[in-house]
Protein backbone atom coordinates (compact mmCIF):
# COMPACT_ATOMS: atom_id res chain seq x y z
CA UNK A 1 0.00 0.00 0.00
CA UNK A 2 1.28 3.68 -1.12
CA UNK A 3 1.33 6.12 1.76
CA UNK A 4 -0.40 9.30 1.06
CA UNK A 5 2.80 11.51 2.00
CA UNK A 6 4.64 9.31 -0.34
CA UNK A 7 6.95 11.76 -2.63
CA UNK A 8 5.67 11.27 -6.77
CA UNK A 9 8.78 9.20 -8.88
CA UNK A 10 8.48 11.83 -10.93
CA UNK A 11 9.95 14.27 -8.22
CA UNK A 12 12.51 11.40 -7.31
CA UNK A 13 13.61 10.96 -10.63
CA UNK A 14 14.09 14.57 -11.35
CA UNK A 15 15.97 15.17 -7.98
CA UNK A 16 18.37 12.65 -9.06
CA UNK A 17 19.31 13.98 -12.30
CA UNK A 18 20.32 17.20 -10.62
CA UNK A 19 21.95 15.65 -7.47
CA UNK A 20 24.18 13.58 -10.14
CA UNK A 21 25.91 16.41 -12.03
CA UNK A 22 26.55 18.38 -8.80
CA UNK A 23 27.88 15.18 -7.16
CA UNK A 24 30.07 14.64 -10.21
CA UNK A 25 31.26 18.59 -10.03
CA UNK A 26 32.27 18.55 -6.28
CA UNK A 27 34.23 15.27 -6.62
CA UNK A 28 36.03 17.00 -9.89
CA UNK A 29 36.38 20.33 -9.26
CA UNK A 30 35.71 23.00 -12.18
CA UNK A 31 34.74 21.61 -15.09
CA UNK A 32 37.50 21.79 -18.03
CA UNK A 33 35.31 24.16 -20.25
CA UNK A 34 35.20 26.58 -17.87
CA UNK A 35 38.99 26.44 -16.33
CA UNK A 36 40.51 29.03 -19.12
CA UNK A 37 39.37 31.72 -21.55
CA UNK A 38 37.41 30.06 -24.33
CA UNK A 39 39.55 29.77 -27.69
CA UNK A 40 38.75 31.35 -31.35
CA UNK A 41 36.54 29.29 -33.32
CA UNK A 42 37.65 27.80 -36.49
CA UNK A 43 35.37 30.55 -38.28
CA UNK A 44 36.94 33.48 -36.66
CA UNK A 45 40.58 32.13 -37.05
CA UNK A 46 39.48 31.63 -41.21
CA UNK A 47 38.16 35.01 -40.80
CA UNK A 48 41.65 36.89 -39.32
CA UNK A 49 43.54 34.73 -41.78
CA UNK A 50 41.23 36.38 -44.76
CA UNK A 51 41.67 40.26 -43.22
CA UNK A 52 45.43 39.35 -43.35
CA UNK A 53 45.45 38.82 -46.67
CA UNK A 54 43.16 41.11 -47.86
CA UNK A 55 44.87 43.90 -45.80
CA UNK A 56 47.99 42.79 -46.85
CA UNK A 57 46.75 43.53 -50.99
CA UNK A 58 45.69 46.82 -49.87
CA UNK A 59 49.14 47.54 -48.10
CA UNK A 60 50.63 45.94 -51.59
CA UNK A 61 48.44 48.14 -54.04
CA UNK A 62 49.21 51.36 -52.10
CA UNK A 63 53.26 51.11 -51.81
CA UNK A 64 52.78 50.88 -55.72
CA UNK A 65 51.16 53.53 -56.47
CA UNK A 66 53.24 55.46 -53.83
CA UNK A 67 56.15 54.19 -56.19
CA UNK A 68 54.88 54.53 -58.92
CA UNK A 69 52.24 57.03 -59.10
CA UNK A 70 51.85 56.82 -62.56
CA UNK A 71 49.56 53.50 -62.32
CA UNK A 72 47.13 55.23 -59.84
CA UNK A 73 44.92 55.98 -62.12
CA UNK A 74 44.88 51.84 -63.01
CA UNK A 75 44.65 50.64 -59.91
CA UNK A 76 42.67 52.54 -58.06
CA UNK A 77 39.36 50.65 -58.83
CA UNK A 78 40.94 47.55 -57.62
CA UNK A 79 41.97 49.36 -54.38
CA UNK A 80 39.08 50.71 -53.69
CA UNK A 81 37.60 46.60 -54.04
CA UNK A 82 39.65 45.48 -51.94
CA UNK A 83 38.83 47.56 -49.30
CA UNK A 84 35.60 47.17 -49.63
CA UNK A 85 36.35 43.33 -49.11
CA UNK A 86 38.50 44.47 -45.83
CA UNK A 87 35.52 46.27 -44.52
CA UNK A 88 32.88 43.23 -44.98
CA UNK A 89 35.66 40.73 -43.49
CA UNK A 90 36.24 43.12 -40.43
CA UNK A 91 32.64 43.69 -40.50
CA UNK A 92 31.79 40.20 -39.48
CA UNK A 93 34.66 39.59 -36.75
CA UNK A 94 33.58 39.68 -33.30
CA UNK A 95 36.53 38.86 -30.98
CA UNK A 96 36.45 38.53 -27.20
CA UNK A 97 37.70 40.74 -25.09
CA UNK A 98 40.82 38.90 -23.83
CA UNK A 99 42.20 38.22 -27.73
CA UNK A 100 44.25 40.40 -29.78
CA UNK A 101 42.82 41.17 -33.18
CA UNK A 102 46.23 40.47 -35.45
CA UNK A 103 47.50 37.27 -34.50
CA UNK A 104 49.37 37.59 -37.87
CA UNK A 105 51.93 40.51 -37.75
CA UNK A 106 52.16 42.16 -41.13
CA UNK A 107 56.16 42.37 -41.96
CA UNK A 108 57.50 45.93 -40.74
CA UNK A 109 58.66 46.92 -44.38
CA UNK A 110 58.25 45.36 -47.91
CA UNK A 111 60.16 42.63 -49.13
CA UNK A 112 62.20 42.11 -52.09
CA UNK A 113 59.56 39.91 -53.39
CA UNK A 114 57.00 42.49 -52.61
CA UNK A 115 55.26 44.25 -55.66
CA UNK A 116 56.58 47.90 -54.61
CA UNK A 117 60.12 46.50 -54.56
CA UNK A 118 60.00 45.77 -58.59
CA UNK A 119 61.97 47.43 -60.48
CA UNK A 120 59.22 48.98 -62.85
CA UNK A 121 56.13 50.04 -62.80
CA UNK A 122 55.43 46.62 -65.41
CA UNK A 123 56.79 44.61 -63.04
CA UNK A 124 54.92 45.97 -59.92
CA UNK A 125 52.03 45.33 -62.33
CA UNK A 126 53.10 41.47 -62.90
CA UNK A 127 53.70 41.37 -59.38
CA UNK A 128 50.18 42.25 -58.32
CA UNK A 129 48.73 40.21 -60.92
CA UNK A 130 50.71 37.40 -59.16
CA UNK A 131 49.30 38.49 -55.43
CA UNK A 132 45.70 38.53 -56.65
CA UNK A 133 46.09 35.01 -58.30
CA UNK A 134 47.40 33.87 -54.75
CA UNK A 135 45.54 35.42 -52.66
CA UNK A 136 42.28 34.22 -54.86
CA UNK A 137 43.39 30.64 -54.61
CA UNK A 138 44.09 30.83 -50.50
CA UNK A 139 40.87 32.24 -49.74
CA UNK A 140 39.15 29.01 -51.51
CA UNK A 141 41.33 27.02 -50.15
CA UNK A 142 39.47 28.28 -46.72
CA UNK A 143 35.85 27.23 -47.67
CA UNK A 144 36.12 23.88 -46.33
CA UNK A 145 34.17 23.88 -43.16
CA UNK A 146 33.33 27.70 -43.45
CA UNK A 147 29.67 28.49 -42.54
CA UNK A 148 27.45 28.94 -45.42
CA UNK A 149 27.43 32.20 -45.44
CA UNK A 150 31.12 33.26 -44.95
CA UNK A 151 31.82 30.31 -47.51
CA UNK A 152 30.11 32.70 -50.21
CA UNK A 153 31.38 35.77 -49.31
CA UNK A 154 34.72 33.81 -49.14
CA UNK A 155 34.25 32.50 -52.83
CA UNK A 156 32.48 36.27 -53.97
CA UNK A 157 35.91 38.00 -52.67
CA UNK A 158 38.38 35.22 -54.19
CA UNK A 159 36.32 35.32 -57.68
CA UNK A 160 36.70 39.41 -57.76
CA UNK A 161 40.14 38.85 -56.80
CA UNK A 162 40.73 36.17 -59.73
CA UNK A 163 38.87 39.24 -61.99
CA UNK A 164 41.82 41.30 -60.86
CA UNK A 165 44.44 39.45 -62.20
CA UNK A 166 43.06 38.93 -65.31
CA UNK A 167 42.22 42.86 -66.08
CA UNK A 168 45.40 43.68 -64.52
CA UNK A 169 47.28 41.00 -66.81
CA UNK A 170 45.18 42.55 -70.11
CA UNK A 171 45.55 46.06 -69.22
CA UNK B 1 15.48 9.61 -52.04
CA UNK B 2 17.89 12.42 -51.58
CA UNK B 3 17.86 14.15 -48.15
CA UNK B 4 19.62 17.03 -46.35
CA UNK B 5 23.13 17.86 -48.44
CA UNK B 6 22.32 15.92 -51.35
CA UNK B 7 18.95 17.61 -51.46
CA UNK B 8 20.43 20.64 -50.90
CA UNK B 9 22.84 19.91 -53.63
CA UNK B 10 20.17 19.16 -56.27
CA UNK B 11 18.54 22.06 -55.76
CA UNK B 12 21.52 24.58 -56.35
CA UNK B 13 22.42 21.99 -59.95
CA UNK B 14 18.65 22.49 -60.90
CA UNK B 15 19.45 26.41 -60.31
CA UNK B 16 22.48 26.43 -62.33
CA UNK B 17 21.14 24.03 -65.26
CA UNK B 18 18.53 26.43 -65.53
CA UNK B 19 21.28 29.37 -65.68
CA UNK B 20 23.26 27.49 -68.02
CA UNK B 21 20.29 26.67 -70.48
CA UNK B 22 19.56 30.22 -70.70
CA UNK B 23 23.02 31.25 -71.40
CA UNK B 24 22.48 29.08 -74.37
CA UNK B 25 19.81 30.33 -75.42
CA UNK B 26 21.07 34.09 -74.73
CA UNK B 27 24.73 33.88 -76.15
CA UNK B 28 22.53 32.40 -79.66
CA UNK B 29 20.42 36.09 -79.55
CA UNK B 30 23.80 37.93 -78.47
CA UNK B 31 26.10 36.06 -81.12
CA UNK B 32 23.58 37.53 -84.18
CA UNK B 33 24.89 41.30 -82.97
CA UNK B 34 28.40 40.73 -82.74
CA UNK B 35 31.06 40.34 -85.24
CA UNK B 36 35.43 39.18 -85.51
CA UNK B 37 37.12 38.93 -81.89
CA UNK B 38 33.49 39.25 -80.06
CA UNK B 39 31.36 36.76 -82.29
CA UNK B 40 34.64 34.29 -81.73
CA UNK B 41 34.57 34.97 -78.07
CA UNK B 42 30.60 34.51 -78.43
CA UNK B 43 30.93 31.18 -79.84
CA UNK B 44 33.64 29.62 -77.36
CA UNK B 45 31.17 31.08 -74.32
CA UNK B 46 28.45 29.24 -76.64
CA UNK B 47 30.16 25.82 -76.64
CA UNK B 48 31.24 26.11 -73.10
CA UNK B 49 27.73 26.72 -71.72
CA UNK B 50 26.95 23.40 -73.62
CA UNK B 51 29.26 21.49 -72.33
CA UNK B 52 28.59 22.36 -68.70
CA UNK B 53 24.72 22.19 -69.13
CA UNK B 54 25.37 18.53 -70.15
CA UNK B 55 27.83 18.08 -67.24
CA UNK B 56 25.14 19.61 -64.38
CA UNK B 57 22.69 17.60 -65.70
CA UNK B 58 24.71 14.18 -64.97
CA UNK B 59 25.75 15.55 -61.83
CA UNK B 60 21.53 15.73 -60.94
CA UNK B 61 20.80 12.64 -62.08
CA UNK B 62 23.54 10.69 -60.40
CA UNK B 63 21.98 12.39 -57.07
CA UNK B 64 19.29 11.09 -58.26
CA UNK B 65 17.33 13.66 -59.32
CA UNK B 66 15.48 14.36 -62.84
CA UNK B 67 17.52 17.61 -64.81
CA UNK B 68 14.63 20.16 -65.85
CA UNK B 69 14.04 20.14 -68.81
CA UNK B 70 15.45 23.80 -70.85
CA UNK B 71 12.54 26.14 -71.84
CA UNK B 72 11.58 26.43 -75.91
CA UNK B 73 12.57 30.20 -75.36
CA UNK B 74 14.14 33.04 -73.25
CA UNK B 75 12.96 36.75 -72.91
CA UNK B 76 15.49 38.77 -72.97
CA UNK B 77 16.03 41.31 -70.11
CA UNK B 78 16.20 44.23 -72.99
CA UNK B 79 16.46 44.16 -76.74
CA UNK B 80 18.97 42.92 -78.33
CA UNK B 81 19.75 44.82 -81.06
CA UNK B 82 23.36 46.28 -81.43
CA UNK B 83 26.07 44.94 -80.21
CA UNK B 84 26.44 47.42 -77.09
CA UNK B 85 23.43 45.70 -76.12
CA UNK B 86 24.36 41.50 -76.98
CA UNK B 87 27.72 42.32 -74.52
CA UNK B 88 25.00 43.82 -72.15
CA UNK B 89 23.56 40.62 -72.46
CA UNK B 90 26.18 38.16 -72.42
CA UNK B 91 27.44 39.79 -68.95
CA UNK B 92 24.15 39.27 -67.62
CA UNK B 93 24.03 35.78 -68.63
CA UNK B 94 27.59 35.20 -66.51
CA UNK B 95 25.81 37.23 -63.80
CA UNK B 96 23.24 34.82 -63.41
CA UNK B 97 25.23 32.03 -63.36
CA UNK B 98 27.78 33.69 -60.91
CA UNK B 99 24.78 33.69 -58.29
CA UNK B 100 23.90 30.46 -59.56
CA UNK B 101 26.88 28.76 -58.79
CA UNK B 102 27.62 30.60 -55.76
CA UNK B 103 24.22 28.85 -54.68
CA UNK B 104 26.29 25.49 -54.37
CA UNK B 105 29.01 27.10 -52.29
CA UNK B 106 26.39 27.12 -49.74
CA UNK B 107 26.15 23.49 -49.75
CA UNK B 108 27.17 21.60 -47.03
CA UNK B 109 29.45 19.57 -49.19
CA UNK B 110 33.14 19.76 -49.65
CA UNK B 111 33.38 18.64 -53.51
CA UNK B 112 30.21 20.62 -54.58
CA UNK B 113 30.66 23.61 -52.64
CA UNK B 114 34.88 23.84 -54.49
CA UNK B 115 33.11 23.26 -58.07
CA UNK B 116 30.95 25.69 -57.01
CA UNK B 117 33.50 28.08 -55.95
CA UNK B 118 36.07 27.25 -59.67
CA UNK B 119 33.06 27.60 -62.00
CA UNK B 120 31.90 31.26 -59.70
CA UNK B 121 34.95 32.14 -60.24
CA UNK B 122 35.00 31.57 -64.31
CA UNK B 123 31.56 32.90 -64.85
CA UNK B 124 32.95 35.81 -63.05
CA UNK B 125 36.06 36.47 -65.06
CA UNK B 126 33.65 36.19 -68.65
CA UNK B 127 30.99 38.73 -66.90
CA UNK B 128 34.06 41.02 -66.31
CA UNK B 129 35.74 40.97 -69.55
CA UNK B 130 31.99 41.61 -71.51
CA UNK B 131 31.07 44.41 -69.02
CA UNK B 132 34.44 45.88 -69.14
CA UNK B 133 34.89 46.31 -65.41
CA UNK B 134 35.34 44.54 -62.17
CA UNK B 135 33.08 44.36 -59.00
CA UNK B 136 33.82 44.00 -55.61
CA UNK B 137 31.19 41.16 -54.75
CA UNK B 138 30.70 39.15 -57.83
CA UNK B 139 26.85 37.42 -57.15
CA UNK B 140 26.37 38.58 -53.73
CA UNK B 141 23.43 40.33 -53.46
CA UNK B 142 23.81 43.97 -51.22
CA UNK B 143 21.33 42.78 -48.31
CA UNK B 144 24.07 39.79 -48.36
CA UNK B 145 26.26 43.14 -47.29
CA UNK B 146 26.78 45.06 -43.92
Amino acid sequence: MTSRRAVPRRRVLTAGAVALPLAATASCGVPEALRKPPGLSASVQTLLLSITAEQALVDDYQAVIRRYPQLSGRLDSFLSQHRQHLAQLQGRLVVPPHVTMSPIPAPAAPGPSSPSAAGSAGAAVARLVKAEQDAAAEQLDRLTGAPAALAQLLASIAASEATHAVALGQA
Amino acid sequence: MTTGAGAQGVQALQGILAAENAAVYGYGLAGAQLSGSQLAATQQDWNLHREARAAVASMITARGGTPAPAAAAYRPPFAVNSAASARALAARLEDGLVQAYLGLVAVDNRDLRAYGADEMQAAAIRAASWRGTTVAFPGLPASALR
